[in-house]
C-alpha cells in the first residue's frame, strides 16, 4: 500500500472531494474511445475493437480512482492506494485533467495552465475550483510517481 | 508485464471479432498493399498541456522499456519540439505502442517512416 499526506487544509478537501466526484461522474467511461482514435487503418472492426478496447481498460482506472475518492481518510488528505492500483489511479486521474481542461478550464491559455503560473484569486470562481481540481491532481500524480521510482 | 496485458486486451476483441469472416472468399493482397504493410512506420507523441513531464517520463519507460536518460531525452523533445519519435518499425508493432499510448492518454500516432 502506498500512504502519503497531501498536507492540505481540511476546507479545502471538503470543497474539493465532492466536485471531484461530480467531475469523475461527468466523464463517465465512454472519454478515451472518442478522444483517442485509432490510427487510419482502413480496417472497421479493428477501428471498433481499439475504441472498444480503451472504454473496456478505462473503466478500471475508472474503478480505482473511485476507490481513492470514496476512501473517507482521503476527503482528511490521507491518500492509499494498493501497489496493484497504482498504474490505474494514475490513468485515472489523467483522464479527469484532461476532461478539466477541456470543459473547467477552457478559458484559460494551454500556455499560462502548463507553466502553473496562475494566480487563483484571478480566477472566476467557477473556474477557481477547476484549476484547484486540476493543481491537486497533479500534486497526487507527482507523490504517487515519486513514490513507485 | 503492463504492456503485454493493455495490448492482449485490444487484441482479444479484435482476435474475436475476426473468428466470424465474411464466408466470400476475400481477394489476394496487392502487392503494393504488401508493400504498404512492409514499409517501417513511425510512432509519435505530441505534445499537450495536460500531461505531467515525470508522468510522460514514467509513460515511456513502461511502454518502450526506456531508461531513465532516453525516457527524459524524448520527453523533452515532447515539450520543446512538440512531438517525438519513439519508435519505427512494422505497422502493426507501431499500431501496438500507439494503443498503448492512448491507453495512458498520450497524444500518439503512427505516420510513414519516408
Amino acid at each position: 500500500m502506498i500512504e502519503f499526506d497531501l498536507q492540505v487544509p481540511p476546507s479545502f478537501l471538503e470543497a474539493l472531494v465532492p466536485f471531484l466526484g461530480k467531475v469523475f461522474r461527468e466523464t463517465s467511461g465512454r472519454f478515451a474511445g472518442e478522444c483517442f482514435a485509432p490510427p487510419d487503418s482502413g480496417d472497421e472492426e479493428l477501428d471498433a475493437a481499439w475504441r472498444e478496447g480503451l472504454i473496456e481498460e478505462g473503466r478500471a482506472d475508472r474503478l480505482a480512482f473511485s476507490r481513492l475518492l470514496g476512501n473517507p481518510k482521503f476527503v482528511q488528505g490521507l491518500v492509499e492506494v494498493p501497489v496493484n492500483d497504482v498504474d490505474d489511479v494514475l490513468r485515472g486521474m489523467t483522464e479527469l485533467r484532461i476532461h478539466l481542461r477541456e470543459h473547467g478550464l477552457n478559458s484559460v491559455n494551454d500556455e499560462d495552465l502548463e507553466n502553473g503560473l496562475i494566480q487563483v484569486e484571478s480566477l472566476p470562481q467557477n473556474v477557481r475550483i477547476s484549476y484547484l481540481a486540476y493543481i491537486l491532481l497533479a500534486e497526487m500524480q507527482e507523490r504517487l510517481i515519486r513514490e513507485i521510482s | 508485464m503492463e504492456n503485454s496485458l493493455c495490448w492482449a486486451s485490444f487484441q482479444k476483441i479484435y482476435i474475436i471479432s475476426s473468428l466470424f469472416p465474411e464466408t466470400e472468399t476475400l481477394p489476394e493482397v496487392e502487392t503494393e498493399e504488401q508493400d504498404e504493410l512492409l514499409r517501417p512506420w513511425k510512432v509519435l507523441v505530441l505534445n499537450d498541456p495536460v500531461n505531467l513531464m515525470s508522468y510522460v517520463v514514467m509513460v515511456f519507460r513502461k511502454v518502450f522499456g526506456y531508461d531513465e536518460t532516453q525516457a527524459t531525452h524524448h520527453m523533452k523533445e515532447v515539450h520543446e519540439l512538440g512531438k517525438s519519435v519513439l519508435w519505427v518499425g512494422e505497422r502493426e508493432q507501431a499500431e501496438g505502442y500507439v494503443y498503448q499510448l492512448h491507453r495512458w492518454r498520450l497524444q500518439a500516432s503512427l505516420e510513414k517512416d519516408d
